[in-house]
């Protein structure tokens, strides 16, 4: 038995279909500072990904995990899907560009007058924020 | 008329720029100043106020910082001292908002917040187990709505730790596995994944369905290996038009049952791609046999991982959808606002607001022998406002299947409260900040007063550390009379700072930038306004005090050598500003001139009541807390 899990731990390494290299995702915020912008790479051969902080003045990287990594495509394909699909109708008029937001295929811009898409790009930048810091 | 159109643009941009200045800290402060900058009116009320008055000796004694205030090197660097290097940050205790959601969740009809998130995962067929310890349903919350922050659950079982309707994947006896256990597993699967997908449609189409038709377009596998997921992936454009429509109807009633039929009609089994033969190591060839069983235990084992991580994001979505009701509803709104800008916290902050701009009013007549000036800035004083956020009004409110919620959009006065909100984690009311905004006037109307505004983070700091927040509110009402903020207020005062700005600017003092020069004044006025306050205390309780209004710039993040931030170097602000401020000094008790950083100060500028003082220490005697003496005011 135990020589049959062998080569079944050896044949099949786990791979989860949905674990596949994840190369999209972007935000921009434009700050007092300039702009500021995040970015989820995936070094596809060792199989790990890291979030990148770009300022004018800085760049620093930080090492993610996958459930981590997922979790920010969750919430921010979230985000972008709020921010195309269910944003109010009047809102088309006069965008005040708070992010620019690009998660897998899906790209937006999120507007201040959108409360709700507002708050939670909010909440996901400050959790980016938080990594970077010491 | 040329001159004064080109002055007239000039001025606008000015404006423009210098509308709002803020401290910036590196602590919590957001990447981006949206939110924090906009500032609100506030219904601010008066009380007398004394340049005299001891506004420190109201507060605990300051004496938990007796070992820094004893420092050798206190009196050259004060920044050293109050913010060594091996100290924790000065953090402020944030507030536990839950009672609030759990008011919330109550008028919901649940008996709180997490028996409403329970109930919610279980309509998804999410069941969470009856013995789940509170620890790891902690630790499940944290890692759902903050899943950045939270360290990766060590047991890859997390979902089936909390949910009694999912299977532990360590807990399958692989001599067990038969082809039909395999069957029913999927089928099973299917039914839990539609449920699962149904709750957070993006996702399913983001990254679960392109992901899988990755591996055909990156040629991991064959068409012909899996038609069905050929004729998904053909269909895509398709599937996400249905998908959005779909989306749009998340809310309506009838939506659950749509969606699971929707990932049920378009569903895809997780596909396990086969290790290339390079990966696999070499080893002696397998049986047919033995083939046949480890791919059926590999295909069982990752549907049983895959049904792990897909119910913990349906859980994820279906939190934050909860999260979102809860916290714009109007006990959560209301709770959360009543604690933070409470009428305790109000009176006292108001109090210190009053004295700390009786003391900057006190410093005009040193700045400017220009009589109407003097009363006039003095006159405005009175009117700038502490920003103080009140609970929305009915009409902010609307209905939403029974409950009231925050309307969409919703602001007041312009801090967007719909948005802070719809935060997750109420970021906002964690943000240590403070702003100054000038009256903003549009159009010939007055559209919004003075105020001076201290964010939630560091309102927090009234209970922990006064000392700090004295200083920093001094900071920001010293904004209205610094040189280029002034001009905005129509009255020039910058001829008055520009022998001071000079000494800043010196190699033998900050080498302050010349876009800094408001920040620097800013600075000045605060520690012009605290000397005056910390010669109130007891003697020996100066230094300590001393260095707890210094742990607020410990956190300032800006680098020495960065010259185009607007506020200087948390060490420069402490040790070339405020410990090099002449009146400081004599209240410290320090040597007149410091021994690295050029004292700068303007003659004749100082509101030390040295003959008191003098009296005092001759006495030793404790200083009247109650004594009004309104030095200039008038």
């Amino acid at each position: 038995m135990k020589t049959v899990l062998f080569f079944i731990l050896i044949l099949f390494p786990f791979q989860l279909a949905f674990a596949k290299p994840i190369k999209t995702f972007d935000l921009i915020i434009k700050t007092s500072e300039g702009a500021h912008r995040y970015s989820l790479v995936q070094d596809s051969k060792a199989k790990k990904y890291q979030l990148k902080f770009i300022t004018a003045k800085k760049k620093q990287a930080k090492n993610l995990t996958k459930p981590q990594a997922q979790a920010l495509l969750q919430l921010s394909s979230r985000i972008a899907w709020q921010s195309l699909y269910r944003k109010p109708a009047s809102i088309k008029q006069s965008c005040q560009e708070y992010a620019r937001l690009k998660s897998e295929s899906t790209t937006t811009k999120v507007c201040v007058q959108d409360a709700k898409s507002t708050g939670q790009t909010y909440s996901l930048i400050q959790q980016m924020h938080k990594l970077f810091q010491p | 008329m040329r001159y004064f159109l080109v002055f007239l643009f000039i001025a606008g941009f000015t404006y423009w720029g210098l509308q709002t200045r803020s401290l910036t800290v590196t602590k919590k402060a957001s990447p981006q100043n949206v939110i924090t900058k906009t500032t609100i009116h506030s219904t601010s009320q008066r009380g007398p106020a004394s340049a005299s008055y001891c506004l420190l000796c109201q507060f605990p004694s300051p004496d938990q910082y007796k070992a820094e205030s004893q420092n050798p090197n206190f009196c050259e660097d004060l920044f050293a001292a109050a913010c060594p290097l091996d100290a924790e940050p000065d953090d402020y205790a944030i507030p536990d908002f839950s009672p609030h959601k759990d008011r919330a969740a109550q008028a919901m009809g649940h008996e709180n917040f997490d028996e409403a998130l329970k109930a919610r995962l279980a309509e998804a067929g999410l069941t969470v187990r009856d013995d789940v310890s509170p620890s790891s349903w902690q630790y499940f919350k944290d890692l759902l709505q903050r899943p950045l922050e939270v360290p990766a659950y060590e047991n890859q079982n997390l979902a089936s730790d909390i949910f009694s309707s999912v299977q532990s994947c360590e807990s399958i006896d692989p001599s067990t596995i038969t082809p039909q256990l395999v069957t029913t597993h999927q089928q099973q699967m299917r039914r839990r994944h539609a449920r699962a997908f149904s709750q957070d449609l993006p996702n399913y189409y983001d990254h679960y369905l392109n992901e899988q038709c990755r591996l055909l377009t990156e040629e991991r596998i064959l068409p012909e290996q899996n038609q069905q997921l050929e004729s998904i992936c053909n269909r895509k454009s398709e599937i996400r038009r249905e998908a959005v429509l779909l989306y749009r109807q998340e809310e309506l009633p009838g939506y659950q049952e749509r969606a699971e039929r929707f990932i049920d009609n378009n569903w895809i089994p997780p596909i396990v791609v086969p290790s290339p033969p390079e990966e696999l190591g070499g080893g002696p060839p397998l049986s047919a046999e033995a083939q046949a069983f480890s791919q059926l235990v590999g295909s069982y084992l990752s549907h049983c991982s895959y049904d792990q991580h897909a119910s913990i994001q349906a859980a994820r979505s279906i939190t934050l959808n909860l999260n979102a009701e809860i916290q714009i509803s109007r006990p959560h709104v209301e709770g959360v606002i009543n604690e933070v800008y409470s009428p305790a916290r109000r009176q006292q902050l108001e109090n210190m607001f009053n004295i700390l701009r009786s003391d900057a009013q006190a410093l005009v007549p040193q700045l400017t022998s220009d009589r109407q000036m003097q009363s006039r800035i003095i006159t405005e004083y009175d009117d700038v406002e502490l920003f103080w956020m009140q609970a929305p009004p009915d009409s902010a409110y609307q209905n939403s299947g029974g409950a009231q919620v925050l309307r969409s959009g919703y602001q007041d006065g312009g801090i967007p409260l719909a948005a802070i909100f719809n935060d997750t984690n109420l970021e906002y009311f964690n943000e240590v900040n403070a702003t100054y905004r000038p009256q903003m006037t549009l159009g010939g109307e007055h559209s919004s007063p003075e105020t001076v505004n201290i964010t939630p983070g560091l309102l927090n700091a009234l209970e922990e550390n006064p000392y700090s927040l004295a200083s920093v509110m001094a900071h920001e009402l010293g904004h209205k009379i610094g040189p280029e903020l002034s001009k905005l207020n129509s009255h020039d005062l910058s001829q008055s700072y520009e022998e001071l700005l000079a000494c800043y600017s010196s190699h033998q003092s900050i080498r302050m930038q010349p876009n800094q020069k408001d920040e620097v004044i800013a600075d000045f006025i605060s520690a012009e306004v605290m000397a005056a306050q910390i010669t109130k205390l007891p003697q020996d309780q100066r230094r300590s005090a001393a260095v707890a209004m210094t742990k607020f710039w410990c956190q300032t993040d800006h680098s020495p050598l960065d010259c185009k931030a607007q506020h200087p170097d948390g060490m420069l602000r402490v040790n070339g500003i405020l410990s090099a401020n002449p009146n400081m000094r004599q209240a410290l008790g320090c040597p007149a001139e410091s021994k690295d950083f050029k004292t700068c100060g303007i003659e004749g500028v100082s509101l030390l009541d040295t003959e008191n003082e003098a009296s005092l220490s001759s006495t030793g005697e404790s200083h009247p807390q109650d004594e009004v003496n309104v030095r200039g005011v008038q």
